[in-house]
């Protein structure tokens, strides 16, 4: 579905190159839910901003659904097929209706007017935002904001969701709300991936990637990356509090049958650890 | 008392149309250097609470202290106000605007009177405080630097003044975990030198490893207020009013359910720890 293969990009400024990308190669299948991990300054958003073209080609490959990024003639099919939600709800908004807002990005692709309530009405259902069709955007919470930003690229029914940090501006609450939403989509076959700096939500993936200094470092199952110390201190990443309970249960002669990945694991195995 | 606010309310665009009431007869009294967490779902009124506190805000009805004196008062001198109070908003990376980092970090201390050598000296000591090394970046632009290191340099320059009030916003949202520890770590030294920090959070974690005293604030009025770890260890009530709960706290009631009695206040990392070698070692015999 993407196919990255050694993409180099760097920006410039004040006559300086920052590299950001340094041979970033990846590939993400048809409905797989990937994570992309790594600190601030790795490279994951640059990554991101490439799959639906918001960045110049330097250097390397990359195809989305089969299309050249670097071909101009494929923008906007690219932008059809990948659509993007970025962390800051309040920078995304193009109405003070939701339905407007909603039908910005269909009046764009040239949807036909007579399919764009259609269109509106089933990814307001699928975000579970129905009935705000006439409210303003501006005044909702924020995970309803981040969860009517999700719709509007639903609307355009792109096969590949790109999430930038999207839960980061969240209160726990909105990250709940925002969460489940991604997870009903990739349950509903959608390829998702997701950038973000809460190692907590790597546990949903099917995949986790790790990025560092602008290439993928390590990538493979939670259970494997998450509980590998050495690949989370390499990338700087700290552990999820249950791999970190394991290793330091383990340094005081406590030892649990398997390293877990959620809380109530975590209880199951100390609470059978005999 | 460093901060006393009395019955405070606050509504903005009162008598009109769009009247909002954020802030709801709210009493609240902060001693000196303590660490205060605030949290509250977002629309709660703690932004509204910090902006009053800073004087940026006059409230519609009651009054702020400051050291003792009405800070809305006529004959305040609100100068006083800015050197002791230092506010760290949202984002303060999308405040940076000078030159050089030198320029950006001195640039509160204009006013107050330094000579040159004090000047340079308090902003070394800034930069030093939020982990740089003043030679190596004070010519640099600001802007040529990452996120987290831009955050940094915005904090700088607040520290420079020395405010012995520190009140930030949500400053940890965004960072990356290793950002997130080392910049709370430099909280907790500026807590140890006696600084007083009033911290909004989201991050119960972090609330819990760190604040001394919680404040939980809901549709603008006080809905808890005490101790961090009776307030954080409340996970049922805190939960049922859209509060985030804390991930010791959680795997603490976890136990709890499989009937294993748990400290009371138990939302520390290292205070579960410690009760979880005992279980394992205690089931292991």
């Amino acid at each position: 579905m993407i196919q990255a293969k050694d993409l180099t990009y760097s920006y410039r400024f004040e006559g300086s190159k920052y590299k950001t990308l340094d041979g970033f190669t990846l590939s993400v299948r048809s409905g797989e839910f990937v994570v992309i991990l790594g600190h601030n300054g790795s490279g994951k958003t640059t990554f991101a901003r490439h799959c639906n073209a918001l960045l110049p080609m330097q250097g390397g490959s990359l195809t989305v659904s089969g299309m050249d990024v670097g071909n101009k003639s494929c923008l906007w099919d690219i932008r059809r097929t990948c659509g993007m939600v970025f962390q800051n709800p309040d920078n995304q908004f193009v109405s003070s209706v939701v339905e407007e807002d909603l039908a910005f990005g269909l009046r764009n692709f040239g949807v036909p007017e007579a399919e764009i309530p259609l269109r509106i009405e089933k990814a307001l259902e699928t975000v579970g935002m129905s009935g705000f069709e006439k409210r303003s955007p501006h005044l909702l919470s924020g995970g309803q904001k981040q969860r009517i930003a999700i719709a509007g690229v639903l609307a355009v029914e792109p096969e590949i969701l790109v999430l930038d940090e999207v839960t980061a501006m969240l209160d726990p609450q909105g990250r709940r709300e925002v969460l489940s939403t991604v997870q009903r989509l990739h349950e509903e076959g959608k390829t998702i991936v997701m950038i973000s700096h809460y190692i907590e939500e790597a546990v949903l993936a099917d995949r986790v990637v790790m990025v560092h200094d602008g290439r993928v470092v390590d990538e493979g199952p939670p259970a494997e990356i998450l509980t590998d110390m050495d690949v989370l201190r390499r990338v700087g990443m700290l552990p999820p509090v249950t791999v970190q309970a394991y290793y330091d249960l383990k340094a005081a002669g406590v030892k649990l049958d398997l390293c877990p990945l959620t809380m109530e694991a975590l209880v199951e195995e100390l609470c059978r650890s005999h | 008392m460093p901060i006393t606010l009395n019955h405070v309310s606050y509504t903005y665009a009162p008598g009109t149309a769009y009247a909002t009431g954020a802030l709801n007869d709210v009493s609240l009294t902060i001693s000196d250097g303590e660490f205060v967490g605030i949290m509250g779902k977002t629309g709660c009124g703690k932004s509204t609470l910090i902006q009053l506190i800073a004087g940026l805000l006059t409230p519609t009805s009651g009054t702020v202290e400051v050291d003792g004196r009405d800070i809305n008062s006529p004959s305040y001198d609100r100068s006083l106000l800015r050197r002791r109070v230092g506010v760290v908003f949202q984002h303060p990376e999308h405040q940076l605007f000078e030159t050089t980092v030198e320029r950006d970090v001195a640039f509160g201390l204009k006013h107050l009177g330094l000579s040159k050598e004090e000047k340079q000296q308090a902003v070394r000591q800034a930069l030093e405080a939020v982990g740089f090394e003043y030679e190596t970046v004070k010519n640099q632009s600001p802007l040529s630097f990452s996120g987290g290191e831009k955050r940094r340099f915005a904090i700088a320059g607040v520290l420079a003044v020395k405010p012995g009030i520190l009140i930030l916003d949500e400053p940890i949202a965004g960072l990356d975990p290793l950002g997130r520890q080392s910049f709370l770590a430099l909280l907790d030294r500026l807590h140890e030198a006696g600084t007083t920090i009033l911290m909004i959070s989201h991050n119960a974690d972090a609330i819990a490893e760190h604040a001394q005293r919680v404040v939980v604030l809901e549709q603008g009025s006080l809905l808890m207020d005490g101790e961090a770890g009776q307030v954080l260890s409340e996970n049922t009530f805190l939960k049922e009013h859209g509060i985030g709960v804390g991930q010791a706290a959680q795997i603490a009631a976890l136990l709890e359910a499989k009937g294993i009695a748990m400290e009371p206040g138990t939302v520390r990392y290292d205070d579960l720890l410690r009760q979880m070698i005992a279980i394992g070692r205690r089931l292991q015999q």
